[in-house]
């Protein structure tokens, strides 16, 4: 490989690495302070002490928010929501894409269809005929909620269509010549190949049903029905003008409290961290081509 | 060999139809709230017994003091936003993409992604500390190389920069693992074909890794032409204040104050519907761009 | 003023009683009609506490929050108040929905589509804005006739002590929900120093305008945290200091009060209703704060910071001057204790820049309704619940209730059996209250004197803090000898309150213009005070706020003044 790399490009590589650090640094950094916050005392977080290493050093935030059973019901919801939710938004994404992905002159109803689809990412009427529309489904205070109004994620299938558009022609019509039909041909053909952009959609779709809370807050009746995320905007009290009676002076103590939210944030993102380095071992793969030749 | 490939027509529909249906559920039939822009709505009297006022909602943004330079403000702010969201992520993704040791290779694509997940609530926080003109990291930078300090935050004419810059932070992570993704989908055998021509590292980034993600790039930012009116209420909200509203109060903004003391409705699914319309006409436009000079057909 | 306010209680009281005999149903839209329309009356069958037999069903919509806690195995529908409703009252309490209210603007979004959705809950809170949607789409009860007939002689005590509030209640001289109503005096602002700082730089106790730049200035410029470098800070200020009702913490509009300048509040001017921030007070009070930050006096990016960012800085040691709550103590100066156990905090009355007192402006402490949907067959039920609840806390059922809502097992866990019931409030001079019995209890080392929950709270923390545990050094400098409710005390003996003039319902105009307009004020005030624009930019100010709209407001809130004046 390095016959071919003229000295300019070392120099050039070593620019990268030093500025690719230099960012990675920076995205970082806020990152430790965050975490750092999370595990330092209420009052040193409050007086905003904390830099990049604990100050007071106390688990009481996690405690206080993982201590609770609400926690685990809660961290149960939001598995489920996720596995389901991926579930159903991946087969129909495939499912959708396939034939989108068609030749208008083969297929041809497609242009309908994709207008059909595409129409519904520009227009969003609110929060009203969103929620009336669910409620008359008889769906409020269930799963089936929060899993299904986001099913067909327009985005990601507009997405996987174009990845199916630029996949070689040659390989399905040799699948077709083999007799195989329309479903034989996305299964096994067009998804293996398409893997990288299916692990990249996959991994959207897992970080949109764990980060979403505003839903849950509003389509759910009780609290024991919270997706984890609901749970934790609950947990971190906003300052309100309207604190008068004095039952409510302990809300002020907890207030804005630096560490719970800060904690809320870790909670949040540390398992789509931990399903990240899974998934990218399908992102920096390449296409397996032994199929393409000839 | 026609005959074959046409009557595969019937599958393709019934693999559309759960998709269609979901779609018509929970797309289409509430775009029945449409008719709110033209009312005069009262929850209690529903959807359809509410009073019908026309253009009336519209008529009344128009003519409030303050909105035609919300409407700038937010133009200025969300272009700029379409703009870096597509050359810094593909600059980046490229400059990934040369490098070979894996563990950094990953590391880095994992750490970028990280802001995404930070709120604008404890980020601005850190951005008041880190942009203050007394004590915050970046001044006294500008310090050390002679320069005065900047108020950013509290600055009309820096205000939008901040926005982008910051938001650009949090979420160019996300973008560049689309771009990568689509990197990895670029046929191996071209490059090969690119070194036995001859072609250094440079020209073959020009010659095949960059047509190769031109779709992609072309997709993205039609798509992205969706959000040319959404400049980003939860950070603008958390970040801006009195001193900069000139140049940071966005729409989104502007109605929430708007709807403060009595929820208005009609006036915020008129804007709604608005920012919808602006939309579709620019993405028609990119639509239209793309097909007649790359050729391309973007869905 | 205690004695005033009493005194014309009684005798409303008792002229409405008398008047009952001959008052007819029929509801006129004037103040004393509105007062005489909600009579006490005697009949037999309409006991307060009547239990129903065989009993009836209550569904609720509750709000909750993150510091209601239960024990183990219970929960809403299993707690003593659960109990207390069924045995008492023959009330079952079934819950539609629990949403949480920690985040009001999501909280807001639920209890709008809940309207929407047209399927109401029996019972619910809702805040002002809801409130009124409610009303315009007759989805709510009349309870006028059910308080009336139903509620105790304690109840209306209570919920009548001010005909102010009594008239903001009302909605066309008629009670379409219970009003949440707060204690008047506990929304005032008083000034909090360090008292420390003061002691150390050798300062006066401040007294006028004057003397709170002399502080501000010895705080900035005298390094009072003694650690060498130029890093406190002087006046307190955030980004919302002319919101009113403000948050209560870094206010400004107190500041203004010195001038008797009334930023956005409605004040009395030869009869009519004027906006408080278009009078010429309001530009003194803007010189003054245009000065001071020049002067560095006050935090050259306070714009920037919100209330929990300007509360950094106190429990960072590095602010010592602000206007703000008698609550400021439990937050954010606690954090400042917490931190270092040198520091204190001393409440002072609120300043003046001339030789007229200075008055603290209030708005009406009625943050929302509690409503019962149109069609449910027992709308009294409620009332007895409020009823109830007050008999419980504040009544003759206090000997019963206090001892299982004291029990050591709810205590212990920091349980508040409070949070339960249907409907919870607190008599408006509550706080008042236990600011005398608490001095009172400490003066004749006597503690029997403490008697009730609020004042026990009070009191078991102050003797914490004496006993050198400074978590209950708050409780102290909320209600002990210098404290915010002794600052109160002075409030309510020199009438040192201003109350809003308009405390009605938004109209149209008002719905329609008041985001233009104070989105305007904000820019203009806040370019003045940072001194990006003179200072006579306030008379251009006011010229444009009246013609975008300025004007139309004030007549629309004239046309509500007289109406109610008649």
């Amino acid at each position: 490989m390095t016959k071919h790399e003229s000295p300019s490009y070392k120099l050039f590589l070593a620019f990268n690495y030093a500025l690719l650090t230099a960012i990675s640094l920076l995205c970082i950094f806020p990152l430790i302070h965050v975490l750092a916050i999370s595990f330092s005392s209420s009052s040193a977080a409050s007086a905003n002490l904390v830099k990049f290493w604990p100050v007071g050093f106390t688990t009481k935030a996690y405690e206080y928010v993982l201590n609770k059973p609400e926690f685990m019901t809660a961290l149960g919801v939001s598995l489920k929501r996720v596995m389901l939710g991926v579930v159903i938004n991946m087969v129909l994404t495939i499912l959708t894409a396939y034939p989108l992905a068609r030749d208008p002159e083969k297929f041809r109803q497609r242009n309908a269809y994709a207008w059909y689809f595409f129409i519904t990412i520009l227009f969003n009427t609110g929060l009203i005929p969103w929620y009336m529309t669910i409620k008359t489904l008889g769906l409020t205070d269930s799963l089936w909620a929060l899993v299904l109004y986001g099913a067909v994620p327009v985005f990601n299938v507009i997405l996987l269509m174009n990845f199916f558009r630029q996949l070689p022609k040659e390989i399905e019509e040799s699948a077709f010549l083999d007799g195989a039909g329309h479903m034989t041909n996305m299964w096994r053909i067009f998804v293996p190949l398409s893997a990288p952009s299916i692990a990249t959609l996959t991994l959207f779709c897992i970080v949109g049903h764990w980060n979403s809370w505003f839903d849950g807050l509003i389509l759910m009746n009780f609290p024991q029905h919270y997706p984890l995320q609901s749970y934790l905007q609950t947990v971190v009290v906003n300052i309100d003008t309207s604190l008068k009676s004095t039952r409510d002076i302990e809300l002020l103590s907890i207030v804005n409290d630096r560490t719970s939210r800060a904690a809320q944030i870790f909670l949040a993102s540390f398992p789509i961290i931990a399903v990240y380095p899974f998934l990218q071992r399908f992102f920096l793969q390449g296409m397996t081509l032994g199929s393409v030749k000839g | 060999m026609n005959k074959l490939l046409n009557r595969g027509s019937v599958p393709l529909h019934l693999m559309l139809i759960p998709a269609v249906a979901l779609v018509f559920i929970f797309n289409y039939i509430p775009l029945f709230g449409i008719v709110i822009a033209f009312e005069k709505y009262i929850p209690a009297r529903g959807v359809f017994h509410s009073k019908w006022v026309g253009f009336q909602n519209f008529t009344y943004l128009i003519h409030l003091p303050g909105t035609f330079q919300t409407l700038v403000n937010t133009l200025y702010i969300s272009l700029m936003k379409i703009i870096a969201f597509i050359v810094v992520p593909v600059i980046f993704a490229l400059l990934l993409n040369e490098v070979r040791n894996k563990l950094f290779k990953r590391s880095v694509q994992t750490i970028v992604y990280l802001p995404h997940f930070m709120s604008w609530i404890i980020l601005s926080g850190i951005l008041i500390d880190i942009l203050s003109p007394s004590d915050g990291i970046v001044n006294m930078l500008l310090k050390s190389f002679g320069l005065k300090p900047i108020f950013f935050l509290g600055d009309v004419h820096w205000f939008p920069y901040v926005i982008v810059s910051s938001d650009l932070w949090k979420e160019f992570g996300f973008n560049t693992i689309l771009y990568l993704a689509a990197l990895t989908a670029i046929n191996p055998t071209l490059y090969e074909a690119a070194k036995m021509d001859g072609a250094g590292r440079w020209r073959q980034t020009f010659h095949v890794t960059l047509p190769g993600i031109v779709p992609v790039i072309v997709l993205l930012a039609t798509l992205s032409m969706g959000n040319v009116l959404n400049a980003g209420f939860d950070q603008v909200f958390n970040l801006y204040s009195p001193a900069v509203y000139q140049s940071g109060d966005i729409l989104d903004t502007f109605i929430y104050r708007l709807g403060m003391l009595d929820a208005q409705y009609g006036v915020a699914t008129a804007v709604g519907l608005f920012k919808s319309v602006v939309s579709f006409i620019f993405i028609a436009g990119s639509y239209a761009l793309a097909r007649k000079f790359a050729d391309y057909r973007v869905f | 003023m205690h004695h005033k306010t009493k005194m014309l209680s009684a005798v409303l009281l008792v002229s409405v009683m008398a008047l009952s005999a001959c008052s007819s149903k029929d509801e006129e839209k004037d103040n004393n009609a509105s007062a005489s329309g909600v009579n006490a009356s005697g009949q037999a069958n309409t006991d307060p506490l009547g239990k129903y037999d065989p009993p009836i069903e209550l569904h609720v919509g509750q709000a909750t929050d993150s510091t209601v806690k239960f024990l183990d195995g219970e929960s809403f529908d299993n707690n003593p108040w659960h109990k207390e409703y069924e045995d008492v009252l023959g009330i079952n309490l079934k819950y539609d929905w629990v949403a949480d209210t920690s985040d009001a603007s999501q909280y807001e979004s639920k209890l709008n589509v809940t309207i929407a959705s047209g399927e109401l809950p029996d019972v619910m809170y809702v805040p002002k804005k809801q409130f009124k949607m409610l009303v315009d789409g007759d989805q709510i009860e009349d309870l006028t006739d059910a308080f009336n007939t139903y509620a105790s002689p304690l109840t209306k005590k209570i919920l009548m002590s001010d005909p102010k509030i009594v008239d903001a209640m009302m909605t066309d001289g008629k009670l379409l929900g219970i009003p949440n109503v707060g204690s008047l005096m506990d929304q005032a602002d008083v000034v909090w120093v360090r008292q420390d700082w003061l002691k150390k730089l050798n300062l006066p106790a401040p007294k006028t305008i004057d003397d709170i730049e002399k502080i501000a200035e010895a705080f900035v410029k005298q390094d009072p945290d003694g650690n060498g470098k130029a890093d406190t800070y002087g006046l307190a200020a955030n980004k919302d200091s002319f919101n009113f009702p403000t948050a209560g913490f870094a206010d400004l509009t107190s500041f203004a009060n010195a001038y008797h300048a009334y930023p956005r509040a409605w004040v009395d001017v030869n009869g009519k209703l004027e906006y408080g921030s278009v009078q010429p007070q309001m530009k003194q009070a803007l010189a003054k704060l245009q000065e001071m930050y020049k002067e560095g006096l006050i935090d050259s990016e306070f714009i920037v910071k919100d209330g929990s960012k300007v509360a950094e800085s106190v429990a960072a040691g590095k602010l010592g001057l602000t206007y703000g709550r008698y609550w400021n103590a439990i937050w954010p100066f606690q954090d400042n204790k917490n931190q270092d156990k040198n520091a204190d905090w001393q409440a002072y009355p609120i300043v003046s820049a001339d030789d007229e007192t200075a008055k603290a402006q209030v708005d009406l402490p009625l943050s929302g309704f509690t409503v019962v949907r149109k069609g449910y067959a027992h709308p009294e039920a409620v009332i007895k619940a409020l009823n109830l609840m007050f008999e419980n806390y504040d009544g003759d059922r206090s000997s019963h209730w206090t001892p299982i809502d004291q029990d050591k097992k709810y205590v212990d866990k920091g349980v508040l059996l409070m949070k339960y019931p249907l409907i919870y409030m607190e008599p408006p001079t509550m706080n008042m209250d236990t600011q005398v019995k608490l001095l009172d209890a400490f003066k004749k080392n006597d503690p029997s004197i403490v008697n009730d929950l609020n004042t026990k709270r009070a009191y078991d923390a102050i003797m914490k803090y004496r006993s050198g545990d400074n978590t209950g050094w708050a409780f102290d400098k909320m209600f002990g000898e210098n404290s915010g409710q002794a600052v109160y005390q002075d409030y309510q003996k020199n009438d040192q309150l201003f109350v809003n003039g308009f405390y009605g319902v938004p109209g149209p105009v008002m719905n329609e213009r008041m985001s233009t307009l104070q989105k305007l004020e904000d820019e203009t005030f806040t370019k003045i005070i940072m001194g990006s624009a003179p200072l006579d930019d306030f008379d251009k100010f006011v010229e444009r706020w009246k013609s975008i709209g300025g004007d139309d407001v004030t007549a629309e809130v004239n046309e509500w003044y007289a109406a109610k004046n008649k």
